[in-house]
């Protein structure tokens, strides 16, 4: 909402600065985005002056010579072109000298004195583009009548413009008047109201109009004035500038009035060319559906049997609270002017311009529930403005229906709850005085205002917003100012908390894998059909759909995170080449609910990727590339962490390269999954074919289920004997697992560890076999072994896995 | 001079010879041999220390003495230059062993937490000092909890403060449809439903608006909300805690400031702003319409519909709410000047925090 300062000022008297007002107001609610100040590059040389007499250019047709009178005694000839010069018109001379704003460079250039065609010329008279404050040069600047002969133009043009940003409670702020109303109350000024009177011609608008509401659920009150001998043309100039200044453009005198009543009150106004509504009659039903309004933006829009019309005996003129309809609408043959004022139900308007996608300045206040004592205020002071500036005659009286009577709102406060919610006191007598400030009335003596502990007040009858007693608290704190209310720390009782447990492992995973070097990533968790499908994520799960999509590409909620990460990857593989990317997400995924009533299961999931060379390259690290063992190695070491026992067991997943992937088990329990992700999905993802991407899934719901299970850890005593170690080589078959031999070596209970140190493939041993070497680690936790003894238990272990495996014991050089 | 009866002149002589020719000593075996000469069991001291009985009785104690000083000070003299020889021939050693030290070490690789995890955690944190927990909510919502219980009702113009991403087919019976949560809100809702006062509570997540991205705005953001009911709590307790919260957040050097705004679930409401600063490029990394003051977070006293609603008793139990949005507050806090960085997860951006 644009606010004009000068318009402001009109109804309320202040000597603060526009920045001073503008703070005052956004600390009150009403936030002032934005000060815009015009007319600062005016020279201050240019003066307004008046065409006292206009003769014919003798050299030229096109061109006049005016007499301008800039004071007094001091009259200028002045040479003008503009179409619009008239006599007794008020405008801006520039004077040899004064800078001018020239379009041609966007430079102010001072004004040379000129003879043109013989004739010469003393000054110049301006239009809004030479003097820089618009774009119309269809001719010279008029002035309303306040300017003055011989006042500066800069005093009189410069201005400053608020850009008001009105919370949706707050209808009566979408108003010159209410803003106004505000600064009264923050600066303690009394209002100035409009002037609403007229004079009015014997015939009765009763005798020549109907009006009926059809519907009375959807238009509490219709109000309307009738109007004939109305002559439509340009309006005045002060209103063209003031409507300008607010943000809209000057159409005719009777348009510009409506406008100006609903910038000026916040209610919106229409007037109809009363000779072309049929017989005259006026109802407010609901559309029948079929029917359509052809408006005054010149679409034509079908209406359905929910929406609210003004019609004559015809169809509909307009749709009510909306917009106008061509057929009614005021144009330059207009003589007879029913002029509406109307209050009809917000929900109604909104549903209905948001299914036509006709949101205007009128549906925009409706919307937000105007008051219906507005009408009558607004069609008068409309009235008053055709009646003062068209001259037009006013028919007697006026048709007000109101289906119901219209109650005055009242709410109580009590200084208890003021205390109470605000954390402070405030004293009746300044209740009393902020209320009355803002409009609010009540009907207590002095005396009987002393005894109460519960006052109650009239709401101000352009406030909607006011309907209980906190309401009426913020009132007063927000003119008191937030600032004057204490600020105390919170004083009570702490309450129990247990910890979220799932809260606290998703917090130890990320420290987790921090630690280990991982970057975390969070990413959007829309994504388009055709990543779901690259990833086998539609195998598992149908998706939930949005039904307002962004794009394309975020149309459904991801069941997992494998698109999210691996797309993470293939942008940051722009910037970063062959670098290693160690990426983790944790988050949510949504699985419809079997039910679906209810809401959908937002499972948590932990992913990875590894990829790139497994260290930055540098002189001292080579350029190998992260494989499986490297995703092997950062489960188990994060799996250690959480003090889960945590197996790999062979599988196939449908994102990894088939024998290079393998699920991961707790407790017999599938948790996740790790491998090399397969060629096609690199493929799909735009990443090099050449780069090994290590991917990992896991189900933290899961893991977090288990790990409450398996909470009871406790210190385990270990031995205080030396350990030895042996190694111990077995060539097997090519397709032996090692796990499976160091099983046999850990099953011993003086062997504490066996861990593979070696693997040989080569010409030195047959084809189809390898050759593992493991280091096994001896210790007892009852005496030092002797030399013997562990001979004769590696003598049993390689027996027993030469046997079982048809393995044989490698000489190793000493 | 082996025949003569050396006397103090000659003592004199040897010594001032001996020091010269050792300060001439340029290698290490070349000290050995100057050491045999004159301190060697035959060497000319010993040999002058062997002559001191042949010296006049009345001379014999001076003289004595005179050898003495003499051959400790050529001991102490010959100890320290073998010493220094020693160690320059140490360091000369290390020149050839020296190792490039302006070689990176090794590329041990280093993790991060995303940036809005850490400023989650550094708020949670600073309300946990407050006493208020963490807990999580749906991101999949009911209309009725996202809007509904919050004193929002169908087609009321406040509505369009949060543009919504809708589910498809999901108008059900019992409730109204589902939509992405257009704020972290409808968990004040959830918790009161579950939990009887007093409450304090924050819960951060991500929220989803139907919205053009640009420098300033995500569809995709994270908020934290926080609920604090009890008998007794006040709006000036509200202004102590948050206040609390942004000097912890921002340092003292920060100006806050809470003016009156609009949400539909409070009253009084607040809007929780902050002094603008520009970053290290001169930039102010949110351009206000308001250069001077940037809105962090939205307040308010908990509306007594929403208590009764949940069938708190609005008379007996007050409180407050508020709610943040994450990445505002980082953006705030570390100058960073487009949103739109957060979730593209460059690791040239993440790994800075």
């Amino acid at each position: 909402m644009l606010v004009p300062f000068s318009w402001l000022k009109k109804y309320v008297e202040t000597n603060s600065s526009p920045s001073e007002i503008a703070h005052l107001l956004t600390m009150a609610g009403v936030e002032i985005d934005e000060i815009k100040s015009i007319g600062n590059n005016l020279d201050s040389n240019l003066i307004i002056g008046k065409v006292i007499n206009i003769k014919k250019h003798p050299n030229a047709d096109r061109l006049s010579i005016a007499d301008t009178k800039i004071d007094e005694s001091k009259e200028l000839s002045i040479i003008c072109g503009a179409p619009n010069l008239k006599k007794d018109q008020l405008v801006v001379v520039a004077l040899p000298g004064t800078k001018l704003f020239n379009p041609k460079n966007n430079k102010y250039q001072p004004l040379k004195e000129t003879t043109i065609r013989g004739v010469p010329s003393f000054g110049m008279i301006c239009s809004e583009i030479e003097l820089g404050i618009g774009t119309d040069h269809d001719g010279i600047l008029v002035l309303g009548a306040d300017a003055k002969i011989g006042q500066s133009a800069k005093e009189y043009l410069s201005d400053t413009i608020f850009n008001a940003s009105i919370t949706p409670n707050r209808p009566d702020c979408l108003s010159i008047l209410g803003i106004a109303r505000e600064v009264a109350a923050l600066c303690n000024q009394k209002i100035k109201e409009p002037d609403l009177k007229y004079t009015e011609i014997t015939t009765s608008i009763n005798d020549l109009v109907s009006i009926e509401i059809k519907d009375p659920d959807l238009c509490s009150r219709y109000a309307a004035k009738l109007i004939k001998g109305v002559k439509i043309k340009e309006s005045p100039p002060w209103l063209k500038q003031y409507l300008n200044k607010a943000g809209h453009r000057s159409i005719n005198n009777i348009v510009d009035i409506t406008n100006f009543v609903m910038l000026e009150y916040g209610q919106p106004l229409h007037a109809f060319d009363f000779d072309l509504i049929e017989n005259q009659t006026v109802l407010i039903r609901k559309s029948t559906k079929g029917e359509q309004i052809h408006t005054l933006d010149e679409e034509t829009l079908a209406l359905d049997n929910s929406m609210l019309t003004i019609s004559d005996t015809k169809g509909p003129i307009a749709l009510a609270g909306i917009i106008g309809g061509t057929r009614t609408a005021v144009n330059s043959k207009t003589t007879s002017i029913l002029l509406e004022a109307a209050n009809f139900n917000y929900t109604n308007i909104r549903q209905t311009r948001s299914k036509l996608n006709q949101n205007t300045e009128a549906s925009y206040r409706f919307e937000r529930n105007l008051r219906p004592e507005l009408v009558e205020k607004a069609l008068h002071r409309a009235t008053q403005l055709i009646f003062e500036l068209t001259g037009a005659e006013i028919h007697k009286g006026v048709i007000d229906v109101m289906p119901k009577k219209i109650n005055k709102q009242t709410v109580s406060v009590s200084t208890k709850r003021i205390k109470q919610v605000l954390g402070t006191t405030i004293s009746k007598s300044s209740i009393q005085k902020t209320l009355l400030s803002l409009g609010f009335s009540h009907n207590y003596s002095e005396k009987e205002l002393k005894g109460a502990t519960n006052l109650t007040f009239t709401v101000p009858y352009w406030r909607s917003d006011i309907k209980i007693q906190e309401d009426v608290i913020e009132e007063l704190a927000r003119i008191i100012g937030y600032d004057s209310i204490p600020t105390t720390p919170l004083a009570s009782a702490i309450p129990h908390h247990s910890k979220d447990k799932k809260l606290l492992l998703v917090d130890k995973l990320k420290d987790v894998l921090v630690g280990i070097g991982m970057n975390e990533i969070l990413t959007y968790p829309l994504v388009s059909i055709s990543e779901l499908e690259a990833t086998g994520s539609l195998k598992q799960h149908s998706p939930l759909k949005v039904s307002n999509p962004m794009n394309d590409n975020l149309q459904y909620l991801r069941t997992d995170l494998r698109s999210s990460i691996l797309k993470i990857l293939s942008k940051n593989r722009r910037f970063f080449h062959t670098d290693p990317m160690r990426l983790f997400e944790i988050g949510r995924t949504y699985i419809s609910n079997t039910t679906p009533t209810e809401l959908p299961v937002e499972k948590v999931l932990l992913t990875g990727v590894l990829s790139g060379t497994r260290l930055n390259e540098t002189w001292l690290a080579n350029s190998n590339q992260f494989d499986f063992f490297d995703g092997k190695g950062l489960i188990e070491s994060m799996f250690s962490e959480l003090k889960l026992p945590i197996i790999f067991k062979k599988d196939t997943t449908s994102i990894t390269n088939p024998g290079r992937s393998v699920s991961l088990m707790i407790k017999n329990q599938k948790i996740g999954f790790l491998g090399e992700v397969s060629s096609s999905i690199l493929q799909f993802f735009e990443l090099p074919d050449n780069q090994n991407v290590i991917f990992f899934e896991l189900d933290v719901d899961q893991i977090s289920t288990l790990q409450l299970e398996e909470l009871n850890t406790s210190y385990i005593s270990k031995s205080r004997f030396p350990t030895a170690n042996r190694d111990l080589s077995f060539i097997v078959n090519q397709n032996i697992f090692s796990q499976s031999i160091s099983e046999i070596l850990e099953s011993n209970d003086l062997v504490i560890s066996a861990l593979p140190i070696d693997i040989y493939k080569g010409t030195e041993l047959p084809a189809g076999k390898k050759a593992i070497t493991f280091r096994v680690r001896f210790q007892s936790s009852t005496e030092t072994l002797k030399t013997e003894k562990i001979n004769n238990i590696q003598n049993l272990l390689i027996e027993k896995i030469t046997s079982e495996f048809n393995a044989e014991l490698r000489e190793l050089n000493p | 001079m082996e025949n003569e009866t050396p006397n103090l002149e000659t003592l004199k002589i040897i010594n001032s010879q001996a020091i010269e020719s050792l300060n001439a000593i340029s290698q290490t075996d070349s000290l050995e041999e100057w050491r045999i000469k004159y301190l060697g069991r035959k060497g000319i001291i010993t040999q002058l220390l062997k002559s001191i009985p042949q010296i006049a009785p009345s001379e014999r104690r001076t003289f004595g003495a005179k050898v003495n000083q003499i051959k400790n000070n050529l001991n102490a003299i010959f100890v320290e230059r073998k010493n220094s020889t020693k160690n320059l021939s140490a360091s000369s050693k290390t020149n050839t062993n020296q190792i490039d030290i302006t070689l990176p070490g090794w590329p041990f690789p280093k993790g991060s937490l995303h940036i809005t995890t850490q400023m989650i955690k550094e708020i949670s944190d600073t309300f946990q000092s407050l006493g208020f927990q963490s807990t999580e909510g749906p991101e999949v919502e009911f209309d009725h909890y996202n809007f509904g219980m919050l004193n929002i009702p169908q087609n009321h113009p406040a509505r369009d403060m949060w543009n919504s991403i809708w589910i498809e087919g999901t108008d059900t019976q019992k409730y109204e449809s589902m939509l992405l949560r257009t704020h972290t809100s409808p968990m004040q809702v959830r918790i009161m439903e579950n939990t009887k006062p007093p409450i304090r509570i924050i819960v951060p997540g991500k929220c989803y608006r139907y919205e053009a991205t640009d420098a300033t705005h995500e569809w995709h953001f994270y908020q934290i909300e926080g609920l604090a009911i009890d008998k007794g709590i006040t709006f000036a307790d509200l202004k102590g805690t948050l206040y609390e919260f942004a000097q912890k957040i921002f340092g003292e050097g920060r100006q806050i400031r809470f003016r009156c705004d609009f949400f539909p679930f409070v009253e009084p409401g607040v809007d929780m702003s902050i002094s603008n600063f520009k970053n290290s490029s001169g930039h102010r990394p949110i351009k206000g319409r308001n250069e001077d003051w940037i809105e962090i977070l939205g307040a308010g006293m908990v509306h007594p519909n929403v208590l009764r609603a949940v069938g708190y008793d609005p008379d007996i139990y007050t409180g407050f709410a508020f709610g943040m949005g994450v990445e505002r507050i980082a953006m705030l806090k570390y100058g960073i000047d487009d949103i739109r960085l957060f979730y593209s997860n460059n690791l040239n951006f993440l790994t800075q925090f």
